[in-house]
C-alpha cells in the first residue's frame, strides 16, 4: 500500500496546484478512509513549506466556511497542540493526566516490543501499516490512530516508545502533534482511551488493503468485547 | 551579511525576506528522538530546495566560522515551542542582532491560548476564522 501522493518529493508549487483542486466538503466526507480525499500537506506544513493560514486563505477563496469548516478544524488541531506546546514544553515527553484505563503509567512497558519493531505481530492489517511507516515516512491519520492504540493499549507499551518511534520515521513528524496526539490515544491527554477494532478497519480501509480476518484475531470482536478486554479494571 | 537560518520547522523563507539561507544539519539540537536517514534526506531536499548552503555540525560555531569570513549584520529565524532551539536563540541574541519570526499559526491573534480540550480552543479562535 503507497499513499497516492509521494509525500518525499511533494514540492511547494505542486502543492499548491493540488490545493486548487482540493474540495474541503469532499475532505469532510471522506477524511476518514484511506482513500479519503485528503490534502498531503502534513510534511509541508511541519516544514514550514506551506502554512496553516495560507491554506487557509486560499480554501477561503473558493467554498462557504460551512463546507470547509471540518477542514479548518483538522488545521487548527496543530495549532493547539502547539499552543500546549508553548505553555507546557515540559508536557512533551510526560503524562500531561493520568491513564484513563485503570492502569498505572508503571503498567505499561518502556520499550517497543521486538515484533513491531520488524512488522511482524500477530496483526495482518497493523504489520501492513507498520511496513507502510518504514518504507515511506508517511500514514494515513487513521492508521496512525490505529497504530497508536494498538501499541498502547492492546499491547501495554507506554506511549512515549511509540511516539518516538513515529518521529523516527515519519517526514511529517512534528513534536507537539505528534506526541500529544499519541497521549490523545493513551488517555494521558484526553478523556477516555481511543481505541478500535477489526470492523472500523475494515469499514475504512478495505477499499485500499486486502484485509484477512483470520490474520487479525487480536483486534476481532465488539467495542464491548475489546474493551472489557483491554480494560478490565474499568 | 544577512542570514536567514533555517531549520525543520522552517525550511523555507518568506516570499519577500532577503538574505542568504543556510540550513545546518546539528545534533545537538536533535535531542530525545532521532530520525530516520530518509527524514535527513528529504530535509537536504528541502533546503536544496530553496537554494540553501547545507552544513553539518555545531550551528554556534559554523555560525562563528562564517562571521570570520563575511560578518553576520543579522540573522533572521522562526519562534518555536523547542526548548533547545530556544535555547539556542538565547545564545545566538548574546553575540548576533537576531529577529525571530512568529511562529505559525491559523489565527492571527493570540494563537497561544490556555486551552486543555480541543473544542475549548477552537470555540475561542473561530470567531477569528468565521467568514
Amino acid at each position: 500500500m503507497q499513499p497516492v501522493i509521494d509525500v518525499s518529493s511533494f514540492t511547494r508549487n505542486q502543492a499548491l496546484e493540488y490545493l486548487n483542486n482540493f474540495n474541503p466538503a469532499l475532505y469532510a466526507k471522506t477524511r476518514n478512509y484511506l482513500n479519503g480525499h485528503i490534502s498531503y500537506l502534513s510534511a509541508l506544513i511541519k516544514h514550514g513549506i506551506v502554512q496553516n493560514r495560507e491554506v487557509y486563505d486560499l480554501i477561503r477563496n473558493k467554498f462557504s466556511f460551512a463546507e470547509s469548516e471540518k477542514f479548518f478544524q483538522e488545521l487548527a488541531w496543530r495549532d493547539f497542540w502547539r499552543s500546549y506546546a508553548h505553555q507546557h514544553p515540559q508536557s512533551l515527553w510526560q503524562d500531561v493526566e493520568d491513564y484513563k484505563t485503570g492502569f498505572q503509567a508503571s503498567d505499561y512497558a518502556q520499550e517497543l516490543p521486538e515484533d513491531i519493531q520488524q512488522s511482524q505481530t500477530p496483526t495482518q492489517v497493523i504489520n501492513i501499516f507498520l511496513n507502510q511507516l518504514r518504507n515511506t515516512g508517511y500514514l494515513h491519520n487513521h492508521a496512525r490512530m490505529y497504530l497508536a492504540a494498538y501499541i498502547v493499549h492492546f499491547r501495554k507499551v507506554k506511549w512515549q516508545a511509540g511516539a518516538r518511534w513515529f518521529m523516527y520515521y515519519l517526514l511529517d513528524g512534528d513534536l507537539a502533534s505528534n506526541n500529544f496526539s499519541w497521549q490523545w490515544v493513551a488517555s494521558t491527554f484526553a478523556q477516555k482511551p481511543y481505541f478500535f477494532n477489526l470492523e472500523n478497519v475494515q469499514k475504512y480501509c478495505s477499499q485500499s488493503i486486502s484485509i484477512i480476518p483470520e490474520e487479525n484475531k487480536e483486534i476481532d470482536g465488539s467495542y464491548e468485547e475489546i474493551s472489557a478486554r483491554l480494560f478490565p479494571n474499568l | 551579511m544577512r542570514l536567514v537560518l533555517l531549520y525543520d520547522e522552517f525550511m523555507c523563507p518568506p516570499e519577500n525576506l532577503e538574505g542568504k539561507s543556510i540550513y545546518i544539519v546539528d545534533p545537538n539540537l536533535q535531542q530525545d528522538y532521532e530520525v530516520s536517514p530518509k527524514v535527513l534526506e528529504y530535509r537536504h531536499f528541502l533546503a536544496k530546495e530553496v537554494g540553501a548552503e547545507i552544513h553539518q555540525g555545531d550551528t554556534f560555531q559554523i555560525l562563528e566560522t562564517i562571521h570570520k569570513i563575511n560578518p553576520i549584520s543579522e540573522i533572521i529565524t522562526k519562534s518555536t515551542f523547542r526548548t533547545e532551539y530556544k535555547q539556542l536563540f538565547e545564545k545566538l541574541q548574546q553575540t548576533y542582532q537576531l529577529e525571530l519570526l512568529p511562529d505559525y499559526f491559523l489565527s492571527t491573534e493570540n494563537p497561544i491560548l490556555p486551552a486543555k480540550r480541543f473544542f475549548q480552543y477552537w470555540n475561542k479562535i473561530v470567531k477569528q476564522l468565521k467568514y
